[in-house]
Parts: C-alpha cells; structure tokens; sequence
C-alpha cells in the first residue's frame, strides 16, 4: 500500500513592511534650535535610523528660508538605500552640505527626512510632502547680532564661508 | 585676509554647487573584507608603512599612533555631562585614556567630562564708570554689574597663545558658546548680583568676550580675554591705556581727533579692532559733525593682548593698541561709494589726529563679461580694493578734491591737479550684476569705483548646464590688478573700460579612484574643498591675500562603478577628500590638488588603521550616539580637514578607519 501526502507550498514570505526613517535628534549637528554660527565647513550632520536598514529606504532634501522656499537647496529626491554602515545600529549619519548664505537675515533651515515624498500627478515628488509611510523633519534657526531687522552692514555678525576657512595672519607684532 | 572681507557670504551670487547624491547599489560596492579579499593583495603606501592583515574580517595596518590628528566628540542633548558641546582632543591623548581602568569592554575611552563651570559676574568700578558714560550709575560709590552677553571660543591647541589659533576660524566645527546670564531675584539693571554661567570644556584655552547690552555698548567696550575656565570669577572691567597716541608718551584711554579732507565725517562710526580676528574691541562711536569733540572721541578698550616674547602673561594690560586698528566706516548710504579707512600703528605710532584723506573723483568703469561658449548667464561681478587712490596726508591738496567735497558723494566737477598714491590703508568691496544678453553672447555691467587697484572675480550662477557632468560649468574668474588710475583731469565719474572679462568652461579633473589591491572603488564620495585662490593674473605684483571672493568653489561628486569621476572645478587650490561609502571599512583619503588646467589624477585607497572603542565619560558613564570627527591639525597654511567621521551607537562603540598616511602629510 503506498502513501500519498499533500504538501502545501510555505506561504510567501511577503513583501518587508516599509519602515519611517527616525531623525536622531539629540544627536544631530550642529545641535538643533538657534545656530551660534553657521558651520565653519557648511556641513549639517543628520543621524537616521532604520528599522530594517536591508530593506528600507529614504529621500530627503533641505530648505533655507526664505531663501529657498519652493527648491531645496540639497536633496536626493528619489528613494535610495542608507549605506552598509546603518546595518551595525541601524544608524547612518547624513551629510548635507548648505553653502553659507547672507546672514545678515533671519533664516530657517530645515531638512526633510522621508520614507518617500508623495508624488503629484505628473509623478514628480513633492518636496516637503511625506508619503503615507512618513517622514520626520529637524530644523535650526539663524538670527544675525541685533534681530532680524539688522542693518546688512553690521560688522558685528560672525560670518565663515562655504570653503575652508584660511587661518589669518596674525598682524602687527609686539609693541 | 582683508579686514570683514572674508566674511563676504558665499552664498551672494555663488553657485549652489550641491548635486543629488547619486543612488548607490549596495552590490556595486567595494568592501574591505578578508579573507574573501585577500590582504597580501594590499599594496603598502611606502616602503615602511607596515603589510596589511586580516582582523576580525578586516584587512588593517598597525601603526603608531598620530599625533597630527584631533578628535572632535558632539555630546548629544540628553547626555549626563555636556550635553549640546563639542569636545576636542588629540587622538593620541584620547587613546591614553584607555590605559586607565574601566569597566568598558574592549577598549575605553574617556572623554573630559564633567565640564568645567565657568561664571562670574562683570563689574565695573565707579571710577571707570565715570569716565566712560554720562549715564547716572546705580548707586553711587559703589562697583555696579552690566547686563552682558558673554561668548566663549575655543582656542586649539589646548595651550594655544592667542586668539590667531581660534579653533572655529580654523575649520575645527567648535561653535562658540554663549554663557546664560543669571540674576539673583529682585536684582535692579545695572546693580550688583548680575553674573553669567555656562560650562566649557576643561584644560582648554578660550577667548572670552564680555559686551555690554544695549544701551551700554555704546559706552563700556567688550571685555576680551584668553582664559581657562574657572569656577565663579570676578570680572572687573580693567580699561586699556596707550602711549601711542600723544607725542608726549603719556599714558591714556584712546582717543582721536578725527576728520575728513575736504568733507564731514556726520554719520561715521569708529571704532578699535582686533587686526587679527577683525572683531571690534571698543564701542562702535557715532562720529559727531564737528571734527574735534570735546578733545576727542573716546573709544575705550578693555582688551587683553595676547602673550609675547616680552609679556608672557596673558592678564597683564598691555597697551591699548597692541594688535589693534582704527577703523572709520562711511554711513550705509555711503558705502557705496567710499571705503572703509583702516590704520594699524606704524611702528609705535597711531596719532591721536586722524584725517580721512581726499580721494581723487570716483570712476565709472564699464564693460563686458565675454563667454566662451556664448552663453551668458547671470553672474556676481565683485570688485575688491587693494589699493585705493588717495591724498598724502598733510599734502595741500586736502581741500575740495574729488569724493572729499560732499557728503553725498556727488561733486562740483572735482577737477583737481592733486597728487593721489596708491593707499593699503582702505577696504573696500563692491558687486555689480551684469545683464547677459544672449544675443551678443556677452553681460554688460557698469560699477562706480574709487580709484584704486582691484581684484575684479565673476562667479557665475548655477553650478551646471543639465549635459554637463558633476561641478560648474563656467569657471570662477579672477583678474588681479585692475588699476583705475589716479583719476589726475579726470571729472567726477568718469567713464573708463574695465577689464577683459572672459570666463571659459572649467577645467575638469579626471580621476580614478581605486582601493591598494587593484579593485575599483565606486560609490565613494569625491570631494574637492577649496583651501586657496588662484595664482594671481595680470600685472598684480605680489600676490595679494587670499579672500573669500576669489576662492574656488566647493564641488562634489560620486565615483562610478569603475571608480572613476570627472569633475569640472575653478582654478585654485584644493584639498581633494574621497569617502568611501560609509560601511565598507575603508578610510577616507585626502591630497592637495592644484587646479589650473584640466588634468587627470588617481587616487587609493590603503588598507586602514583601525581603532575599535568604547566612548565614556570621566565617570565611566557610556555616551551613545555621540558624533565623532577626526581632523587634521590646522597649521599657518592649511585649515583642518576631516579625514574621517562615525556615529556611536546605542552603547558608546564606534569604529575608526584612519589612512595610516595621514600623520605624514604636510
């Protein structure tokens, strides 16, 4: 008498469920809120964390208002894979470069951190819309010496530049 | 650098040099990993740097450790000790920490924590009250406290001599810190019990600026002064004095006497500032109309000089105009037109009668930015002086010259027969912006200048047409030496032809970067940071001093899967950086990298030092996700650079991967 069994196939091992990407705040630099000086390289340093950091991806892009409002300034706007390095902690630190802009406004500087952004009808993403999967934002403020209204020839506001700053040369000598 | 001009932004008129970061397939990528990737297969970088092995699955040199490296540790918010602050130290002093006992595992090291608390209340005695201000003091006889806002910069080294080290200034990320202000309850403005707090990092030297609040700015000056933090230090405001300014060589607060050849100084400010970090040092005084008011304009400073050879002690008063220049700056409405008057002393000499001098009549100079490829776009025309035209002082033509003669800067004609030198003594920067005409292929641009000798740079707009590979287009162009002339017959704004303007397509760099074992790098980050202008053009003489206008832009670009990148770049000076991605144990790589032409280079990738470590407090305390770069030491040539960068994670670990070629580069 031989025997027959039924096997059933596994079920499908089913599609990851996407994950929001999560902004470390308390570790993102220069620290959040009011900047004491714009970053001597123009560099913003945004810690993400994955859940799945295999599977998951990201978009992102950064705003300066009022200078740029409609355009981000940086971004990568499609979704893309964190690097390997988020696979030990599940943590990537973004390097968003802004160069320096005119400090003698007031100035908002956020950064956009999405599973995806939404896209409209033409397919283009929208830059500061999150897709349903969601996103998370950090966002420092600048205020030149003497408030938003400050003369633009103040000479008292501390300004570095985009390039690498050229150490000065000491003048005069000993009295 | 030039006075304020550095501090010009960037970001005027300056390209938006980001590109999207390209989207990396994880399997394109290059690890270093063994022994799938043998490690003999690593060839080493000179003949004494060590053969690489394998450990841990990681193919790694040994190395003694570097001792040109700093490490900068960003305590995040939340943290037990030092929240929101930047550490530094040295790499070799962080690794002799974990010789210290601790119950980290592997390897622990300790950060300088707990902070050190740095307070202290600003005071001011009656008698220096006094003589500063008319304001009634808040109670008579007695020593009073200003309401103050207190900013604490780094200096790096840690046993640094003088504010020319401020860590920030030189590419270290150190923000200044700014001290809260503390007030007992029911304390009066000004009165006693005013202080300020804030916590700093120990061992380190800081500059410490104390200003007044408005409206005693206008009277006391900013308390300057290098000090190590301390625990609730008491402040006295201590008034400079100098013998620089009276021919007799007595000792007094700074004054001048000062005026304008030929015109009113109404609206002018004055003040003392430091000649090296060009911050000012005393108030920022309205200059009245009346040339000599009340013996003088009184610009106190209580500004402690670095030590010297000859004064050791960095508390010692000096003299008041050690390192320091007086600045005199037209009102905004007249900015456009006259420059800023700038004297340091001459040997020991800084009179206390000063006079603005005449200025031949101004020149309208016009002209076209030509483009290569005839296609104009919109561009940031700047025109920093060098040397401005102006009167000897003490020539009799210090009259009704030129720009001397209304306050406005209009003229009645300004034909003179004076003689004008060519000054250092001035700044002066303005921009104009051409209209391109694509018709014509060419911008025209028109500009009111004083006479004088400029540095003429077009930065054009946008980083790059949508055909063009990564970097800018169009070149940045600088002209060195663009000399108006003295003006001698000439009217007031007299039209003259500017300089030939040709901006020509960028040079590009083409690059390969590959790892030491001959396999291609791809999807590493390639950047080119700008360190230095271009050789001076024309017949400029020396080279004038590099300044934020005619540095090269900052450009960036990924490798391709066979490692190369092509980046076009504006001539200059660059530190070249490749960051492989982040993950693959591989460190980053830097060369300076001298951009006039287009070239090709290569670049590669040794097998890494690597640290693993654990990072903790002084008490031991783990300090999760803390941010930690590693930067070259700046020197007199070159800022910092960032030669490396991790995250710690959840229990304080992170990895380093260092180049073992980095303690030698120059």
């Amino acid at each position: 008498m031989t025997g027959a069994c039924i096997v059933l196939p596994p079920p499908d091992l089913g599609v990851p469920y996407p994950h929001q990407p999560t902004i470390l705040h308390t570790s993102v630099q220069p620290p959040t809120g009011l900047l004491a000086a714009w970053p001597p390289d123009s560099t913003f340093l945004v810690p993400i964390h994955f859940r799945d950091p295999v599977n998951d991806e990201f978009a992102w892009d950064a705003f300066v208002e009022p200078i740029s409002v409609d355009s981000p300034v940086a971004g990568q706007l499609q979704p893309a894979r964190p690097t390997p390095s988020a696979l030990d902690g599940g943590v990537m630190v973004l390097q968003i470069m802004i160069p320096q802009p005119d400090l003698t406004q007031c100035l908002h500087v956020i950064v956009y951190v999405a599973h995806a952004f939404a896209i409209d009808r033409r397919g283009i993403p929208l830059n500061r819309v999150f897709d349903s999967v969601g996103g998370d934002a950090v966002d420092w403020v600048w205020v030149p010496r003497g408030g938003c209204a400050a003369d633009a020839g103040s000479p008292i506001t501390d300004a570095s530049s985009e390039a690498l700053p050229v150490p000065p040369v000491e003048a005069g000598g000993d009295p | 650098m030039k006075g304020g001009a550095w501090r010009i932004a960037m970001g005027l008129g300056v390209a938006i040099a980001c590109t999207p970061i390209v989207t990396r397939d994880p399997s394109t990528l290059s690890f270093n990993t063994c022994p799938e990737h043998p490690c003999d297969a690593y060839a080493r970088p000179t003949p004494v740097t060590p053969p690489a092995t394998c450990a841990d699955g990681t193919c790694v040199v040994a190395s003694d450790v570097s001792t040109n490296l700093v490490v900068l540790v960003a305590i995040p918010k939340g943290a037990v000790y030092g929240a929101d602050r930047t550490l530094a130290i040295g790499l070799a002093d962080l690794l002799r920490t974990s010789a210290v006992p601790s119950p980290c595992f592997p390897r622990c090291v300790h950060l300088p924590l707990p902070p050190a608390v740095a307070s202290g209340v600003y005071n001011v005695q009656p008698k220096e009250w006094q003589a500063l201000t008319l304001i009634p003091m808040f109670a008579l006889g007695q020593q009073a406290s200003l309401p103050v806002h207190v900013t604490y910069r780094a200096l790096w080294p840690p046993n640094a001599p003088s504010a020319a080290n401020d860590a920030f200034g030189t590419g270290l990320p150190i923000l200044p810190v700014g001290a809260l202000v503390t007030a007992s309850p029911g304390v009066s403005v000004p009165g006693p019990g005013l202080g300020f707090q804030t916590y700093l990092q120990s061992a380190l030297t800081y500059e410490r600026t104390i200003t007044p609040d408005s409206p005693y700015d206008l009277d006391f000056p900013p308390d300057i002064n290098l000090v190590r933090p301390t625990q609730a230090e008491d402040v006295r405001l201590q008034l400079d004095k100098t013998t620089q300014t009276q021919a007799t060589g007595v000792a007094t607060l700074p004054q001048f006497e000062l005026s304008r050849a030929g015109g009113s100084l109404d609206g002018w400010t004055a003040y003392l500032r430091d000649a090296t970090t060009k911050r000012p040092i005393s108030p920022i005084k309205m200059i009245g109309p009346t040339p000599a008011p009340d013996g003088g304009l009184l610009l106190p400073t209580s500004h402690h000089p670095p030590p010297t050879a000859s004064m050791p002690d960095a508390s010692t008063t000096g003299d008041a105009l050690t390192n320091a220049e007086l600045v005199m700056a037209p009102p905004p409405a007249q900015a456009q037109q006259l420059p800023t008057y700038v004297l340091a002393p001459l040997g020991k000499s800084l009179l206390a009668q000063q006079t603005y001098p005449a200025l031949p009549p101004a020149a309208t100079v016009h002209g076209m930015i030509e483009w290569s490829d005839g296609k104009p776009v919109p561009a940031d025309l700047i025109f920093e002086a060098m040397t401005i035209y102006a009167a000897p002082v003490g020539s009799s033509n210090a009259g009704d010259g030129g720009l001397g003669a209304d306050a406005s800067g209009s003229t009645d004609g300004g034909l003179t027969a004076s003689v004008y030198i060519p000054e250092p003594n001035f700044e002066f920067v303005t921009h104009a912006r051409p209209q391109p005409d694509p018709g014509s292929g060419q911008s025209a641009f028109q500009v009111v200048l004083p006479r004088g000798v400029y540095r003429v740079v077009v930065r054009p707009e946008g980083p790059s047409p949508p055909d063009a590979s990564s970097g800018v287009a169009r070149a940045v162009t600088v002209v060195d030496g663009f000399d108006t002339g003295d003006g001698s017959g000439a009217a007031a704004n007299a039209p003259m032809p500017g300089p030939r303007l040709l901006v020509q397509p960028a040079p590009t760099v083409n690059g390969v970067a590959t790892i030491a074992d001959g396999r291609a790098l791809s999807g590493a980050v390639v950047q080119a940071l700008p360190v230095g202008c271009p050789a001076p053009s024309g017949d400029a003489g020396l080279k004038p001093r590099d300044t934020a206008s005619c540095l090269p832009r900052r450009v960036e670009t990924v490798t391709n899967t066979d490692g190369s990148f092509f980046i076009s770049l504006d001539p200059g000076e660059y530190a070249l950086r490749v960051e492989p991605v982040d993950g693959t144990q591989l460190p980053w790589v830097w060369q300076p990298l001298h951009v006039s032409g287009s070239d090709r280079i290569s670049v590669t990738i040794p097998a890494p030092v690597h640290h693993q470590l654990q990072l903790a407090d002084g008490a031991s305390i783990l300090i999760p996700n803390a941010i930690v770069r590693i930067f070259t030491m700046p020197s007199r040539t070159s800022p910092a650079i960032e030669v490396g960068r991790t995250i710690a994670d959840g229990t304080g670990h992170f990895d380093l991967y260092l180049d073992p070629n980095t303690a030698t580069m120059p």
